[in-house]
């Protein structure tokens, strides 16, 4: 069940007063109780586990350095001590000043909690339709996670906000194997709820997965060089997060540590492309009210009709870049400070037509997932691989391919995009960065992009 | 209550007599100092961890069953909602005639109880903002420090169980990292250098990453045929990591790409791979694994073929004891079996000659598949004559299989070091022409 975070108010004022005896500008304590619940079905094997955990950490911030320190147990003198090993890397010279935060309990929104009891049921179910897809399939792995947080922020400027935030992850990993090849397949939609939705059935996930690792012993190698490429509905959501969305989180901008540090204001792409970060979207697998700085959330255009707008900040990167923050402090426990994070982020549905744009690819690479990749935020050089490929000619699926990968830079490829389709469709994730692993969501309507490398499996 | 092993008793203590349990207590507290260009300071943090988790098993009619429940919140309620959680994970979970918990074993030497004390930060920060400096100032062509850090673990383990397993180690690691960004006319690059070992030399951490940067700055080169391909320790760690986690009991018994019997030929002749459970480079390094079997060093692969595989006390064959392997990434983690410190035996030394040096991986973490085999990945390298960096080229793809690139290893370096986060000695590594 979720729960209100077990702490007292009087130790949180003590705790931002004794941050700032050191100096600082602002003081700041996050405070969270988080309660999951996972399951496991592995080839007819079930597992379960629930973990609660609970922790606090005191930040102090400002000009000069930042300091942290956080705590797992919740008691006054852990949070004082907190406190004092935060404050020590201030110099000293400039005690800070403390207003006591709102009296009263923080706004935590109240929500279900997560509950087990439905899980074998929906494991099954997945499982089940993972084995019909058809004869070779060798392994199949369901795994359900559900997630229930709240949070309690509060700072030395008086603001005192929490949240509550639910989530839902149901994963289908299937292996096959045919014609003396093994293949896999993978599905794993999630969301901001506790219940199942209309569109993610655990019959549809295991489906989609079963399907997806059958298809590839019948896949060939794709033709390799520079070829026209659409990418279906959801499909290029993962290259605009990890080739724009990345590269636009403010630390590394600030720091002249990104592809487009020196870009803002420019052209970037057609007009036809606006990518937003938007964690107030309804029941998004990267949702909050508010960040974990206490920013109230709301939707951030990184890249306005082609011009690159705007970068994700926490609070420590838009004191530095001089400019008003955006709600994008983010933290995965609070073991870990904040750093610059995306929430649910998205390439704008346009007004092409899906079945035109691929229509009139005469002869390309038509692309349903990506499966990961990865990019040089420095150098803008992406490398991603396909879950999920196929030759076009002519307008047609002409035959799976297999051992797909994209090779380009992300201006490049936003500068590449001819096409934007009216069919966004979004793909569930957990985002790394600094070790800390967050979740997301990322979107993307049809795209058909030129320009990029395609290369492909010898064996 | 603050003591990890009176914490973890008092969870056993609440079990009944007719269940079987173990609880993983962790105590960790991490230190981390991050500068950037010039040797500023830009943030210290500490956080401090105290958590449990409780594998708790019953015998029901159809056999054994497991659950698994971990919390941080270590007063009474905490440990009893926890207790209480696992108990009805257990009942739900499915029989398995795997499920049991392992018998005490004799270590080799007896844990080192206590959490160790930390270094003053001072020193850390002296450390990262040294790096920083050293990091900004050795080539103009660095345009940025993007991180020098230093990064302090001090951890104790403490496992108890209901069959008398009861060992209790602490430790302390460090890691110090540097990533810059180097520029020219014709972009920008990204160098990398980091060590677990904060004796190592700053200043030549700094040469590297900066080596590494510029390395990769200027126009873009034709890949000539038929050059040898050397990769880098960061790359060797990521590849070979991926190797060792196919030579699990599991993976090998169906779940990988590699099928026994024992005398199977996995790699070339130059691949003789061990992996080194008790070593002191080893990140979890103490006499005992995550469910307290003593480590020992297994040896996985003699000269290219199979001997040895990696397991627990779950996965190991009837009759035969674990190897030392099972891991968990904490107390919110059933133990799992994966290597501990993978170590090549140095061949002979790679001849300084023309070939391609691959700096970093694109693209590994969906690219590096240990269940099918695949690798499909950028590498991201330069051209070296005799030696010597000489020119950038563009990102090469690599599509291949594990089976075919480490039959084509022909050298392993005397150069291995510690990698942070990879449980590996890693080494430069030549591949003989045709892999690109």
């Amino acid at each position: 069940m979720t729960a209100a975070v077990p702490i007292d108010l009087d130790d949180v004022a003590a705790a931002l007063a004794a941050a700032l005896r050191r100096g600082g500008a602002w003081s700041e304590v996050f405070a969270e109780h988080r309660t999951s619940a996972t399951s496991r079905l592995q080839d007819g094997r079930l597992e379960l586990r629930g973990d609660r955990d609970v922790g606090a950490a005191v930040r102090v911030g400002g000009a000069g350095p930042r300091g942290s320190a956080s705590t797992t147990v919740l008691d006054r003198d852990s949070l004082l001590a907190a406190a004092g090993a935060a404050a020590a890397v201030r110099d000293g010279r400039r005690p800070g000043a403390v207003l006591r935060p709102g009296a009263g309990s923080p706004p935590v929104p109240a929500e279900g909690g997560v509950d087990v009891a439905l899980h074998p049921e929906w494991l099954g179910r997945c499982a089940d339709a993972a084995r019909s897809a058809g004869p070779g399939i060798r392994s199949v792995i369901v795994t359900i996670v559900q997630v229930a947080q709240s949070v309690l922020v509060a700072t030395s400027e008086g603001r005192l906000t929490g949240d509550t935030r639910v989530r839902t992850r149901i994963t289908c990993r299937v292996t096959a194997r045919r014609s003396g090849r093994t293949s896999t397949g993978f599905e794993g939609p999630g969301w901001g709820d506790l219940t199942l939705p209309g569109h993610a059935t655990p019959e549809a996930v295991g489906a989609a997965a079963g399907h997806r690792a059958l298809r590839v012993p019948d896949a060939a190698p794709p033709p390799a060089g520079v070829l026209p490429v659409v990418l279906g509905p959801g499909g290029g959501g993962l290259l605009v997060h990890e080739a724009c969305g990345h590269g636009l989180e403010a630390d590394g901008v600030a720091r002249g540590a990104s592809v487009y540090s020196r870009t803002e204001g420019r052209r970037l792409a057609s007009p036809r492309v606006t990518v937003v970060d938007d964690p107030t979207l309804l029941q998004g697998f990267g949702s909050y009210r508010v960040d974990d700085e206490g920013t109230p959330a709301q939707p951030t255009v990184l890249i306005d009709d082609g011009v690159q707008v705007a970068a994700l900040t926490d609070r420590s990167a838009a004191e530095q870049l001089s400019r008003a923050g955006t709600p994008n402090g983010r933290r995965e426990s609070a073991a870990t400070p904040p750093l610059c994070r995306m929430s649910n982020t998205a390439l704008r549905a346009g007004t092409d037509d899906p079945a035109a744009v691929l229509a009139d690819l005469r002869r390309g690479v038509y692309l349903t997932r990506l499966s990961g990749g990865e990019v040089d935020v420095a150098s803008g050089e992406f490398a991603f691989t396909a879950s999920e490929a196929f030759l076009v000619e002519h307008g047609e699926l002409t035959r799976p391919l297999t051992g797909v990968t994209l090779l380009g830079t992300g201006p490049a490829a936003l500068a590449g995009i001819t096409a934007v389709g009216d069919d966004l469709a979004w793909t569930a994730a957990l985002c790394g960065n600094d070790g800390q692993w967050v979740p997301v969501s990322y979107g993307s309507p049809t795209l058909r992009i030129e320009g990029l490398t395609i290369t492909g499996s010898r064996s | 209550m603050r003591d990890l092993a009176a914490t973890a008793e008092a969870l056993l203590a609440g079990c009944r007599g007719d269940e079987e349990a173990e609880v993983y207590g962790l105590h960790r507290v991490v230190t981390r100092v991050e500068t950037s260009t010039g040797g500023e300071l830009r943030q210290v943090s500490r956080a401090e961890t105290l958590g449990v988790g409780l594998r708790l098993v019953i015998d029901g009619a159809a056999g054994a069953r497991t659950g698994y429940a971990s919390t941080t919140d270590l007063g009474d309620d905490g440990l009893g909602t926890a207790l209480t959680a696992a108990r009805a994970a257990a009942v739900t979970a499915s029989p398995d005639p795997a499920d049991r918990l392992p018998e005490p074993r004799r270590l080799p030497s007896p844990g080192v109880p206590g959490l160790p004390t930390g270094t003053d930060v001072d020193a850390g920060v002296r450390t990262a903002v040294e790096l920083a400096r050293a990091g900004g100032s050795l080539d103009p062509r660095v345009r940025t420090v993007d991180l020098a850090s230093w990064r302090e673990e001090c951890s104790e383990v403490s496992i108890v169980s209901t069959r008398g397993v009861r060992v209790r180690h602490g430790r302390r690691t460090v890691e110090i990292e540097l990533a810059v960004v180097g520029e020219g006319a014709d972009g920008s690059a990204t160098g990398y250098a980091g060590r677990c070992d904060d004796a190592d030399d700053v200043a030549a951490l700094a040469a590297e990453a900066v080596a590494g940067a510029v390395a990769l700055l200027g126009p873009r080169r034709e890949l000539p045929p038929g050059l040898p391909v050397l990769l880098s320790p960061d790359v060797t760690a990521t590849l070979l990591t991926a190797l060792g986690r196919t030579l699990t009991g599991p993976a090998l018994d169906g779940a990988g790409p590699f099928r026994g019997p024992l005398g199977t030929s996995l790699a070339s002749e130059a691949v003789t791979l061990d992996d080194d459970g008790p070593s002191p480079l080893a990140a979890p390094a103490g006499p005992f694994d995550d469910e307290g079997q003593p480590r020992q060093v297994t040896r996985l692969l003699d000269r290219g073929r199979l001997v040895g595989a990696l397991h627990t006390s779950a996965t190991a064959p009837p009759g035969t004891p674990s190897t030392g392997s099972a891991r968990r990434g904490s107390h919110r983690s059933l133990p799992g079996v994966g290597p501990t410190l993978l170590r090549l035996t140095p061949t002979v030394e790679l001849p300084a000659a023309a070939a391609v040096l691959v700096h970093q991986l694109s693209g590994e973490g969906a690219g590096i598949r240990p269940v099918t085999g695949r690798v499909d990945v950028g590498l991201v390298a330069c051209l070296l004559d005799d030696g010597v960096p000489a020119g950038r080229l563009p990102i090469l793809p690599l599509s291949t299989t594990f089976g075919e690139l480490w039959s084509r290893v022909v050298a392993v370096s005397e150069n291995g070091r510690a990698v942070p986060g990879f449980p590996v000695v890693a080494p430069t590594v030549m591949i003989r022409p045709g892999l690109l």
